[in-house]
């Protein structure tokens, strides 16, 4: 049985704790800001987690993890009893809305999802969801971008909405009906261009052709790590046919893995934390168990064991974690709550808003690694306490190695450095932290700087001003860049140069050998490999699109990739190029032919033109690609496409404008596109000022971050002086009585400050920013467009601040010191 | 399931938690049985640790302190004992010589054919032989009584001044025989805890002392010092002095100065005025310079507040 | 090598009062140091109470030390962050006994400090301090009370005064008590008086008794 005396540590902790104030608040500062900095960390973390997750919840639209087209009810059934399938959600596409020309290109349907379905798997991807899901048979719900599209951008509970529909997507069958809005909701689905009407079981009853061509049964499984295996027995169990579609959803694909290296760079900063914070609360403790050597020593003469000296002080740091840790992670909190959210959008990690995660793993993770952090940074401490000699505490004055030969002859600044070294593992601390936080500052600072707004948007933008007409891919395309559209723009303010380019359909000539590969990457990405496709199928609907491009622009666009292409012979159109950025498809092309396709204003039923034959002559970049068909984009001249149609649709127009015009040009920009839905406009400007934001972000953040590691190795530096000045208050003493000139004590304080200084100067300037370095090619791996930049000015001002930090402080503690006359301060004890 | 088998685990936790306390209390009190045994013994050879943090070993520890003070009880009485006896003997030593001469004054008287002025000399002599005998005899007795406890004083708070000046005047006879004059330092009259007839008997010692060891027309001065705890009461005489090697010497039993051999004394003074002031939670001290002066300070506790 | 003791043989009885007496340097220090348990012989040995000292480790010193030792010392080592009593009853607490207080009380009185039990040391004299010293060496009834130059730091008023203290411990406790000085003055109280010269016992000489 253990003896029974506590209590008697625990009132000793108490006591030593009120007197010392000092320690304590550096104690509890270094607890806290080690709790902040881990909370902060980890807070980042969890919520770039958590924001990537809901991200692809909310892109992919639905929590389900499988789907099975049409579904038998006998399948249906099974699944239910399946029991690695938590639950199952059926729904199908009603009809399809017939489009009105201010829809643009989009499609809508109305389609109906059964109460598992919505609840379970819809609502959770969506959010702002207003209403409830319909009930009545003229009810429905709508997403906003739908309502948007219906022109409809306030909406109101109970509003009506006429629409027209074909059931089943049967043409002839078209349908009016004015429904009730019911609700509506915020959906980040990919695919807004075919948004969905949500309409009532009731509606949906009627349709029973729908239901049994669209139905489809969402699955969720138990585990959601185990999604490809249950998948794979779901086929097995249901026996699927292989022309029976079925398939695990997208956001099941994509695992973490791409966060990776940041959580890794994000971990790697815990631990420069954790570091940082050992070495500051180790420090603060040796030094002050160094300095109530005597009180140990005594205790332990008294009786008091080694274990129980051990927990004297472990006690003493778990005391200052119960106050330090709370308010280290309330800080963490809060700056959770305020700069994180912020931090995830202005980093542009997610595009669908920021979830900020409050898992209490982050707080009790953070108060664990710092509760850890402090008592390994008590553990060497509570070991010297605990293995003081009675004997020779008794004897203990503070000075470890005497070193009094003639000292009033020395130069002050060897004694400085004898006076520095003389407790090597105290320099080395102070060092090191002072080191950490400087590289730490350092490296926040440079991949700022490098991370420069102006190189990112170069790489991204190439121009100015780029407007796209929208409508382009839809049944009826608007052709809003008229003559009149064009001659507004040729009138823009500081014009300096604006590049059309047009955009065709066309059918290209198909062979298995030339493009067979291409096309079973397109299917597998457009359908999924849902549908199954003939090799005539596909010839058929080998569909894609002709784009004409200037060859100057051409040249422009083209520097970046190494490919040379011949332009004057593209200018003449005796060449054509394929824009791809995966030349490895088209290793045997040499001929293609082009068929001209012009849609009728129906949609349907496209008037084929001749076909003509044209020499392959290079690849042109994959931004000129026109995504969404079979066949890959043909580049042209724009002399030679024109040659080719009647009067070629302008896909978009790049513009150029004079520095400075650029406010301008937006603003007459926007005055001429008006609210036509069917220009989307890009523009570097507007980039420019989000870009900024993140960069301001980052530096504020970082820069906050690393500052307060400055912060701990300059508190640490100044614990370490203070002490060291106070332990030597009769060192000094009696060095100015043996005739040492005060004037000469000071230089010789100066010069241990300036010591300190200069030795960490030289050891972030090689090590330091070697590591540096190292980060940023780290850091370039995620942020491809950063170039380094080295911040001369923030690494200059901190230099400054820790010279000077390093020169005033022993100044001002000798100052306080020698306030006592020398007879005073000779004669008085410890 | 799941409950049938955390039902189970907390049975067999609890079971496993019975048994292993049953085993602790058993050993427990076999430990605690075998300590009784060896203090009913009175072996203080214990096989327990007994400097481990833990409760058994302190267990042990008092057991073996008990063992100890119990036999340090018999060595006391034995000791004791020891005393009575070497007092006897002393007693007996110190009768002697006083009761030999006696008998040898007797013989010569009782053989007769002595002068009238011898007859004369001798039966002074008898006088002084019986008068020194009596005056052991008191002294023995006060001193054996003292030093077993059959008297017990008793402290009480009383005027130091009082004290003094009763010890004083039961010297000033001897004194003013040899003209050597006693003067005090004025000083507060404070209550002391002392035992008044014993005290002045004590200082009435140490004032024969001086008055014997002084050369005639000297003086003694008495002064008192207050300190935190006592208040201290100094002796000072001009007289033989004594050698630092002696200091302590003198205030044993029957102990005689080298340099006084020629005096008359028994060499019980200083030893009962030290017993005297011990038994009241005071002492004595003696600082000397051979030939120059001689202080004895006594200490007696001042009253409580 | 430096002997700091050589051919030192000392038993002290139960209730003994011993002073040994050296000029500083003499080794007398060492020798309290190894009976207390605080420094071990490199040979010889050291027997406290059937207690084997030698080949006791860190922690079995340390227990011996509050379970049978108590400490006076030249610079009174009182914990200055505990007030009087507390001070006094520390070694007790150390080894989770419970307060005798009547006898603590007995202490407390006798050695004057009443009204001072919730002073801290630092408002204390050196007389006062010496005195809670002994009243905390004596809390625990140890069976040895070590005093190193107990009167070392005081003046010869208050001195006389601590002395006084330890004589009392010793009639009236009959606690056993090594006392080293080097004023031959103060050691005269002692029931035996052993003289150290070069870590050698010189002379052994009887006290009053």
């Amino acid at each position: 049985m253990k003896n029974n005396n506590t209590a008697v540590i625990h009132r000793l902790i108490r006591r030593n704790l009120k007197a010392n104030r000092k320690r304590n608040f550096f104690l509890v500062a270094a607890i806290a800001l080690t709790t902040l900095l881990l909370g902060s960390i980890f807070s980042i973390g969890f919520s770039i987690l958590d924001s990537v997750k809901m991200e692809q919840l909310r892109l992919s639209g639905t929590t389900a993890h499988a789907a099975v087209g049409r579904p038998t009810a006998s399948q249906l059934e099974q699944l239910k009893q399946l029991p690695y399938v938590k639950s199952v959600g059926t729904g199908y596409q009603v009809a399809d809305i017939r489009n009105t020309p201010e829809m643009g290109g989009a499609y809508l349907f109305l389609h109906f999802f059964d109460k598992t379905d919505w609840e379970q798997f819809r609502a959770p991807a969506n959010t702002d969801i207003m209403g409830d899901y319909p009930q009545a048979e003229d009810e429905i719900m709508a997403s906003r971008g739908a309502l948007d599209l219906l022109g409809i951008h306030e909406p109101v509970v109970g509003m009506e909405i006429p629409l027209s529909y074909c059931p089943g997507g049967e043409e002839n069958d078209l349908q009016n009906k004015t429904f009730r809005l019911s609700g509506w909701f915020t959906s980040y689905s990919l695919m807004t261009q075919t948004d969905s009407l949500l309409v009532s079981e009731a509606f949906a009853e009627k349709f029973e052709a729908s239901r049994e061509k669209y139905l489809a049964a969402d699955i969720l499984f138990v585990e959601e790590k185990q999604v490809s295996e249950y998948f794979e027995r779901l086929k097995l169990d249901l026996d699927i046919p292989a022309d029976q579609a079925a398939a695990v959803s997208q956001s099941n694909e994509r695992g973490e893995e791409a966060q990776v290296p940041m959580l890794l760079a994000l971990g790697a900063v815990a631990v420069f934390f954790i570091l940082t914070g050992y070495l500051l609360i180790y420090n603060v403790l040796y030094i002050s168990v160094s300095r109530d050597v005597r009180f140990y020593g005594l205790l332990k003469t008294l009786g008091t064991t080694p274990k129980q000296l051990k927990r004297l002080v472990v006690g003493q740091i778990l005391r200052l974690c119960m106050i330090g840790i709370p308010i280290g992670a309330s800080a963490a909190f809060l700056f959770s709550v305020i700069a994180i959210p912020a931090a995830i959008g202005a980093w542009k990690f997610v595009s669908t808003g920021a979830v900020l995660s409050f898992s209490p793993i982050i707080y009790f993770g953070a108060a664990a690694f710092a509760l850890c952090t402090s008592l390994l940074g008590a553990f060497l401490p509570a070991k010297k306490a605990a293995e003081v000699s009675p004997v020779e505490a008794q004897k203990f004055t503070g000075i470890s190695r005497p070193h009094l030969h003639r000292p009033a002859h020395g130069k002050p600044y060897k004694m400085a450095l004898r006076n520095i070294f003389r407790n090597r593992k105290r320099a080395a601390v102070v060092l090191l932290s002072l080191f950490l936080g400087i590289t730490a500052f350092t490296a926040v600072t440079t991949l700022a700087y490098s991370m420069g707004v102006d190189q990112y948007i170069d790489s991204l933008y190439q121009n100015d001003f780029v407007l796209y007409d929208q409508s382009l891919f839809s049944d009826q395309p608007a052709q809003p860049f008229d003559d009149s559209f064009m001659e507004q723009i040729a009138a823009l303010p500081g014009l300096e140069s604006c590049h059309t380019l047009l955009q065709e359909y066309m059918q290209l000539g198909y062979s298995p050998e030339e493009f067979g590969e291409y096309a079973e990457s397109r299917l597998e990405k457009l359908y999924e490999g849902k549908e199954a496709f003939t090799e005539e199928d596909i010839r058929k609907s080998f569909i894609g699109f002709l784009v004409g491009i200037d060859g100057m622009e051409l040249t422009e666009l083209q520097s970046a990739a190494d490919q040379k292409i011949d332009i004057s012979a593209f200018d003449r159109g005796e060449i054509a190029l394929i824009a791809t950025d995966n030349p490895a498809y088209f290793p045997r092309v040499s001929q293609l032919h082009v068929t001209p396709m012009e849609l009728s204003t129906d949609g349907e039923n496209p008037s084929h033109g001749t076909e003509v034959q044209i020499p392959f002559g290079g690849f042109a970049p994959q931004s000129l690609e026109s995504d969404g068909s079979l066949a890959p984009t043909i580049v042209v001249s724009k002399s030679f496409l024109s040659s080719l149609y009647h009067s070629p649709a302008i896909r978009e127009i790049r513009i150029d404008v004079a520095d400075g015009y650029e406010k301008q040009a937006l603003e007459a920009l926007k005055q001429i596109s008006g609210n036509n839905s069917a220009i989307r406009r890009v523009s570097k400007i507007e980039a420019v000022s989000v870009m900024s934001g993140a960069r301001t972000v980052m530096l504020v953040l970082g820069g906050g971050a690393a500052l307060l590691l400055a912060f701990v190795g300059i508190l640490n530096f100044i614990n370490v002086m203070s002490m060291d000045i106070t332990v030597r208050k009769m060192e000094l003493a009696i060095l100015e009585s043996i005739g040492m000139e005060k004037r000469k004590v000071r230089r010789m304080l100066l010069f241990e400050g300036l010591g300190y200084a200069v030795m960490t100067l030289l050891l972030s300037a090689t090590l330091g920013n070697g590591a540096v370095y190292g980060i940023f090619t780290l850091f370039k791996l995620q942020v491809d467009y950063a170039t380094f930049t080295y911040p001369i000015l923030p690494v200059g001002l901190v230099f400054l601040m820790i010279f000077t930090v390093c020169l005033i402080v022993p100044e001002i503690i000798y100052r306080s010191i020698a306030k006592a006359t020398l007879i005073e301060r000779l004669r008085e004890k410890e | 399931m799941v409950l049938a088998m955390t039902i189970c685990l907390a049975a067999l936790c609890c079971v496993l938690s019975v048994f292993l306390s049953w085993r602790y209390i058993q050993k427990t009190y076999a430990a605690i049985d075998t300590i009784f045994d060896s203090i009913l013994a009175q072996k203080a050879g214990l096989s327990f640790e007994t400097e481990l943090d833990s409760r058994l070993s302190k267990l042990t520890h008092k057991a073996i302190k008990i063992v100890q003070m119990n036999s340090a009880d018999v060595v006391q009485l034995g000791q004791e004992k020891q005393t009575i006896q070497s007092l006897l003997s002393d007693m007996s030593h110190q009768m002697k010589t006083p009761l030999s001469s006696i008998s040898m004054y007797i013989d010569l008287l009782l053989e007769g054919n002595l002068s009238s002025g011898e007859q004369r000399e001798f039966f002074t002599r008898i006088k002084a032989g019986t008068e020194k005998l009596g005056w052991l005899m008191d002294s023995l007795i006060k001193m054996s009584r003292l030093e077993v406890g059959a008297i017990e004083l008793a402290p009480v708070p009383a005027g130091i001044k009082q004290t003094i000046s009763d010890s004083i005047s039961m010297v000033l006879a001897a004194a003013a025989k040899k003209n050597i004059s006693i003067q005090a330092e004025p000083f507060m009259d404070t209550p002391l805890l002392h035992d008044r007839k014993w005290t002045v008997e004590a200082m009435a010692n140490v004032l024969e002392n001086a008055v014997k060891y002084s050369e005639a027309n000297s003086k003694i001065c008495i002064s008192v010092e207050a300190l935190p705890l006592y208040t201290k009461i100094n002796f000072t005489d001009h007289g033989v002095g004594i050698a630092p090697e002696e200091w302590n010497s003198i205030f044993k039993r029957f102990y005689r100065g080298k340099n006084v051999k020629m005096t008359d004394g028994a060499g019980l003074g200083l030893y009962l005025a030290s017993l005297i002031l011990e038994k009241q939670g005071g002492y004595i001290l003696v600082d000397s310079e051979p030939n120059k002066d001689t202080t004895f300070s006594m200490f007696l506790q001042n009253c409580k507040k | 090598m430096v002997r700091a003791l050589d051919g030192v043989n000392l038993t002290v009885e139960t209730g003994e009062f011993v002073a040994v007496v050296g000029q500083s340097g003499s080794g007398k220090s060492t020798l309290l140091h190894m009976l207390g348990g605080l420094d071990q012989p490199t040979s010889g040995y050291v027997v406290v109470e059937g207690h084997e000292l030698n080949g006791m480790s860190d922690e079995q010193l340390t227990i011996f030390r509050r379970r049978n030792i108590g400490f006076v010392f030249q610079n009174y080592n009182l914990v200055p962050i505990l007030n009087v009593y507390e001070n006094i009853v520390l070694p007790i607490e150390l080894d989770g006994n419970t307060i005798d207080t009547d006898f603590v009380s007995e202490i407390v009185n006798t050695l004057g400090l009443d009204g001072k039990r919730g002073n801290f040391p630092n408002e204390l004299s050196g007389g006062q301090q010496q005195r809670v010293a002994i009243a905390r060496a004596l809390a625990t009834k140890p069976s040895i009370l070590l005093a190193d130059e107990p009167t070392g730091n005081l003046d010869s008023k208050t001195s006389q005064d601590v002395l006084g203290v330890l004589k009392l411990t010793s009639t009236q406790f009959h606690q056993t008590i090594i006392m080293i000085t080097h004023n031959e003055q103060i050691a005269q109280l002692a029931d035996r008086i052993i003289h150290i010269e070069d870590g050698k016992m010189i002379r052994e000489g009887c006290g009053r008794r």
